[in-house]
């Protein structure tokens, strides 16, 4: 038999394929057969600009600078919006092209007559009065920056008057307003409303963890009547932006969208004035209390007081560090458009590494200096209320007391120190965080634990700097792993408290199922859906003294530093978070 | 009692250990004259040869107090400690004559229903050797007399405890084992590691990478931790074990965190307390042997009598993933999603860089490559120092004794020579791989180095080679794993997860006849060993498959052989970590094509009949 010939051979369709790579060539070796062109606009896609300057000299001989940054890096920058849009690509990276256009346009700068013309829109942006959380907020600037908006960044607890003018005096086209908190939400309407009640029709764009797209939809639209969208990413606010300056949104002509929408409307105002009527009739069979065990055991404690713990191993808090908020919810690597096995090689492949770097850095640079204060009180329930006690004879009730100590708590050696009063469910099961404490008619003593942690001020004041250098990748990072990190901290301090309270039989042993309360008990913070008061956080403070551990409370009952978090723990069973409507 | 008999005891009930020795010595008064004269006042170990009443009171206190197991007052009685006091040549004696004062004490509350066992008590010393304290060598020999003469004095059982530095229980692994190669007393072996308060053993190792060092050597049969800290500091370690060690697990807190309190430690856990805790250990997590350290009196264990009566251990599932180690982590030979990626470039042979570092013997350089391929995505690094014209022996004790604790990944120790693997193997204080054995010349190979991987716990990649040369076929490949694992298994007695087969590449860039199915025969012997051996693992270096082709386009074929690789079940992938890009990355048709060559899909032209 003789030897048929070959007509296709992979192998030298492989070696023709990539002929023209140089042997010895890095990575890039590719990119040496692009056009300056598509080399540029590659470099911001793959956020490569180690020698970028080099490529935009070239660049430079043959287009003005502002062609180059509207056509060729803009470009990129479009193209970057895509794949992200698509699930292609993740936040970190996106940041990373980002600080390449920002560099690209630092080095033309000084070749343009006038920078003006680069800019294809003006927003304020802000984070709303009460609120101090302005990452959202700068990873909208970052994106719009970068391209080709001019963005005025007013910084974080912006009253609306100082929103309104800067829209004024900038002439800008639009504005953005950002908050984390469900409190924000309300601000926003309240904004919205001033504005209206002001004639502004100036198109507005809101972002937040708290808002929903629903929320923005149905009840914001109906108090303003200027254009207004929600934004979801910060991709959302470019495209809001696009719409706007292309003319694809007719602002002039909102009343439209209103009206248009206003069926809608009418039949949403319906069914909430029903529901209303729904709340008020139950609020008269309303119960004073839910039906909560009153006799379950109460722990005791290894003290009574608080105490501050300043020598914590960061590596114990990491154990409890929640990935999955830090790698979706802060650093955004998003699942979408993966599978679970494709997602979970991503973060293996990229997101892993990360977290290693960045938990390097922050040893290396002693960048987090965790710090807890927490502790043990009697208490007891009265009605919503609940009474916390102090000792009558305690010099300062901010230590470890002397003078009551377990096993020896009567009613005589302790007096009311203060209350809380918790909102109590209308309906569903009318729970009250109060309900799971003995009542003052049992006569029996109840314990509550309160705590404090923070990862000290290192942490913002890094962060703040990586922003300011446009170091946006590093920021996005090192502002998720603090937050985080504070997140974790508490965590483990709730399991410390568990532990000392011997209730701990029960905790989940998978870390993950921590993270949905797998254990005895919750922890609340205030803010959140069952204790709502941010004002309690004032009460807190004088029940264990932060300002020891360097937190310090604002105006608006926010903590600062930021990486701080403050909860009470509960130690009822049947304690879990729930919802006040 | 071998490790068997030990086994069969703990199945039918919780063994109950006694509390301090030097403690409770210390509560006597002992003048100097008791520990026989000034110069060894403080030597507790002296004691067995001068005042003997001593450590028998101690032993008795317990014994009354109802334990199972008395330890033997010989903690610090190793050449290494004794040298301290110039009674270096006495520690066999002392070692004798501790363990005859423990067995007879021990036999007098013995019945023939109910045993009291002595456990030989085999102390850290007061060196480091993986700080370059003692040589191993040294350490090994030092302790090979303290196991001869408590096995002489009729010790039932050893306990290596306090373990500091797992180099240290290495030496003294290594001792118990040629004790047993030379006298076939299979004496059963506890060993227990001392975890800081600041969450590891003092040279920063983890637990997990503690087990992960120990749980290869069956001469150990219990494996567990003691000292440091007292038991709710431990809790979180109790439970490691409890979910992961397939050995029964051993547990002796101190009594409480020390306070120095005017200059002496004082411990002030409540046998209350000391009780709640070691009975949540058994009852909630599955401890098996429990007892006291530094602090705890017979008031104490007389509690832990008490749990070790009433309660039953909870029966354990347990969850171990057959893993490597350094000193400080451990990573699993199979990773979700695999590959592990073991690191190349720390090898002479293959990476120009190290090759030069190595000859001008600049070893912070190569520390820090070695780093770089840690930050490059390495989970394991492979290290080969053989070169030409060098003493390879020399070269790789230098760099062992900087890698071992300056390197934070797990080593393979790639090597053809035995002297070489075993020097490195002694400073190598986590778990290494071996690289690598194979049936070249029959099993001479395997006969050399087989008993070192036992002899220090490692695992051994094995090449898919035989007196005929380089398997090349699938069928061939998986018959040379067969006869390579049937002979590991079965004669030289490692397990089937300790064996890491490689399938061998070859390249496909020369386009030679021969190799045109290479690629496809050896991705799919993975595919048959993986089914045939599944508790196996698989290992390949990808790098050579593109042998031949331009820069580019090997980093695009490996890639895409690596992926199939994985496919059909590769487990561990020696390559420059950077030099992989996953599929997406590459073009569509340059994908195609490499798919093409891999599974050889040339085209001919139609045969003119």
């Amino acid at each position: 038999m003789t030897e048929l010939r070959c007509i296709y051979d992979p192998l030298v369709e492989l070696m023709n394929y990539y002929a023209a790579a140089k042997p010895g060539a890095r990575k890039e070796d590719a990119a040496e057969l692009l056009s300056l062109e598509e080399k540029l606009k590659r470099r911001i896609v793959d956020g490569d600009r180690v020698g970028i300057d080099g490529d935009l000299k070239k660049a430079l001989d043959k287009y003005p600078p502002l062609q180059i940054i509207n056509e060729i890096l803009l470009d990129g920058m479009r193209v970057v919006g895509e794949l992200f849009g698509s699930g292609q690509m993740q936040l970190p990276f996106v940041l990373q092209s980002a600080e390449t256009m920002k560099t690209a346009v630092k080095y033309l700068e000084p070749f343009m007559e006038r920078v003006e013309g680069l800019q294809k829109g003006t927003i304020v942006l802000a984070t709303v009065k009460g609120d101090v959380h302005d990452i959202g907020k700068n990873l909208v600037d970052i994106i719009l920056t970068n391209n080709g908006y001019k963005v005025i960044n007013l910084g974080i607890k912006v009253p609306i008057e100082t929103i309104i003018e800067a829209a004024e005096s900038n002439s800008a086209d639009a504005i953005g307003m950002s908050g984390l908190l469900v409190k924000s939400t309300v601000i926003m309407k309240e904004n919205l409303e001033q504005m209206d009640l002001r004639g502004l029709r100036i198109p507005v764009v809101l972002g937040g963890a708290a808002l929903t797209r629903k929320y923005v939809e149905r009840d914001l639209r109906k108090v303003y009547n200027g254009y207004l969208s929600y934004a979801n990413d910060a991709f959302d606010g470019l495209h809001f932006m696009e719409d706007i300056k292309s003319g694809k949104v007719d602002v002039a002509e909102l009343k439209d969208v209103t009206t248009a929408s206003s069926a809608l409307n009418k039949t949403l105002e319906l069914n909430r004035k029903d529901s209303a009527r729904a709340g008020t009739e139950s609020e008269a069979a309303m119960p004073v209390r839910s039906k909560v065990s009153r006799s379950v055991p109460v722990p005791t404690p290894p003290f009574y007081g608080s105490t501050t713990i300043t020598d914590i191993k960061l590596e114990k808090i990491w154990e409890y560090l929640n990935e999955v908020a830090l790698f979706r919810g802060q650093w955004q690597f998003s699942k979408k458009g993966k599978t679970e096995d494709e997602y979970r090689r991503t973060l293996e492949a990229e997101v892993f590494p990360v977290l290693a770097e960045q938990e390097l850095r922050v040893k290396r640079e002693r960048l987090f200096e965790p710090k807890v204060v927490y502790g043990y009180f009697p208490c007891q329930s009265s009605g919503d209320d609940l009474i916390i006690y102090r000792p009558v004879g305690e010099e300062d009730p901010h230590n470890k007391w002397s003078t009551v100590k377990p096993g020896s708590l009567s009613s005589d050696k302790v007096t009311e120190w203060l209350r809380f009063t918790f909102p109590r469910q209308r309906d569903d099961r009318f729970l009250c965080i109060s309900d799971y404490f003995r009542p003052v008619e049992s006569g029996d003593f109840d314990l509550i634990s309160v705590q404090a942690v923070t990862i000290g001020p290192k942490a913002s004041e890094f962060t703040k700097h990586l922003f300011e250098a446009a170091n946006y990748q590093d920021y996005l990072y090192m502002h998720g792993l603090s937050v985080e990190s504070a997140e974790a901290l508490a965590e483990y301090w709730h399991k410390i408290v568990r532990t000392e309270l011997r209730i701990d039989a029960n905790d989940a042993k998978d870390m993950k199922r921590l993270f949905s309360q797998g254990y005895q008990g919750s922890r609340y913070s205030f803010g959140y859906p069952a204790c709502p008061n941010l004002e309690d956080q004032a009460k807190l403070f004088e029940l264990l003294r932060p300002e020891r551990i360097g937190v310090t409370l604002t105006e608006e009952f926010q903590l600062v530093p930021e990486q701080s978090t403050t909860a009470i723990v509960v130690h009822h069973p049947e304690a879990k978070y729930f919802n006040i409507k | 009692m071998t490790g068997q008999e030990l086994l069969e005891i703990l199945k039918h009930k919780v063994l109950v250990f006694d509390g301090a020795t030097g403690t409770s010595l210390q509560m006597q008064n002992l003048s100097a004259a008791d520990f026989g004269g000034e110069s060894l006042a403080g030597c507790n170990e002296y004691l067995n040869i001068s005042k003997p009443e001593a450590p028998e009171k101690v032993h008795r206190g317990f014994l009354e107090v109802g334990v199972d197991v008395i330890e033997t007052n010989s903690f610090g009685a190793t050449s290494v400690v004794l040298a301290e006091y110039g009674l270096a040549d006495k520690s066999y004696e002392i070692n004798k004559r501790a363990a005859q004062i423990a067995r007879k004490t021990a036999d007098e509350y013995s019945t023939p229903e109910y045993g009291r066992y002595v456990a030989g008590s085999m102390g850290p010393t007061t060196k480091l050797p993986s700080l370059g304290h003692i040589e191993f060598d040294a350490m090994r020999e030092s302790y090979k007399v303290q196991v001869r003469g408590l096995a002489d004095g009729g010790a039932d059982l050893l306990i290596v405890e306090t373990c500091q530095d797992l180099l240290q229980t290495k030496a003294a692994l290594a001792a118990i084992h040629e004790y047993i190669e030379e006298t076939g007393n299979r004496i059963a072996v506890i060993v227990s590691i001392t975890i800081e308060t600041m969450g590891t053993m003092l040279m920063g190792t983890e637990i997990s990478a503690a087990l992960t060092t120990i749980e290869p050597y069956d001469i150990v049969t219990v494996f567990g931790m003691n000292c440091a800290t007292g038991p709710k500091e431990m809790e979180e370690n109790v439970r490691f074990l409890c979910e992961n060690s397939p050995k029964p697990v051993f547990v002796m807190p101190n009594a409480g965190l020390p306070e120095n309190i005017g200059g002496q430690a004082c411990y002030h856990l409540t046998p209350d307390e000391l009780e709640f805790w070691m009975k949540r250990f058994v009852t909630e997590f599955g401890v098996s042997i429990i007892g006291g350290c530094c602090g705890t009196t017979p008031d104490h264990i007389s509690r832990l009598v008490k749990v070790a009566s009433q309660a039953s251990p909870k029966p354990r599932e347990i969850s171990y993933a057959p893993s490597v180690a350094s000193i400080y982590s451990s990573v699993a030979l199979h990773l979700d999603p695999p590959p592990v990626i073991v690191g190349e470039r720390c090898n002479a042979n293959g990476s120009r860089k190290f090759k030069e570092l190595l000859l001008a013997e600049d070893y912070d350089g190569m520390v820090q490559l070695a780093k770089e391929q840690i930050k490059e995505g390495a989970h394991i690094l492979d290290l080969c120092v053989a070169y030409v014209g060098r003493d390879e022996v020399r070269d790789m004790r230098e760099v062992m004794n900087r890698f071992n604790t300056q390197v934070a990944l797990p080593l393979m120790i790639d090597s053809t020579e035995y002297q070489v693997i075993e020097e490195a193997l002694k400073r190598c204080a986590g778990r290494a791989i071996i690289n690598s054995i194979n049936l070249e010349d029959g099993e001479e190979r395997m006969k050399r180095v087989l008993p070192l991987c036992k002899k220090y716990g490692a695992a051994v990649v094995a090449l898919t080679i035989d007196e005929a040369g380089m398997a090349k076929t699938r069928g061939k490949k998986l018959e040379v794993a067969r006869r390579i694992r049937d002979l590991a298994v079965n004669k030289y007695g490692m397990r089937e997860e300790d064996l890491i087969f490689d399938t061998l590449t070859f390249t496909l860039g020369s386009g030679d006849e021969e190799f045109r199915k290479a690629g496809i025969e050896t991705i799919e012997a993975i595919r048959l060993i993986k089914h045939e051996f599944p508790r196996t693992h698989t290992l390949l270096g990808v790098s050579n498959a593109s042998f031949g082709l331009n820069a580019h386009s090997r980093h695009v074929l490996n890639s895409v052989f690596l992926y199939y690789a994985i496919e059909a079940g590769l487990d561990l992938a020696i390559v420059n970590a950077q030099k992989i890009m996953p599929l997406y990355k590459i073009d569509e048709r340059g994908r195609e094509i490499s798919r093409q060559l891999i599974f050889d899909e040339r085209k001919f032209e139609v045969a003119a009949s």
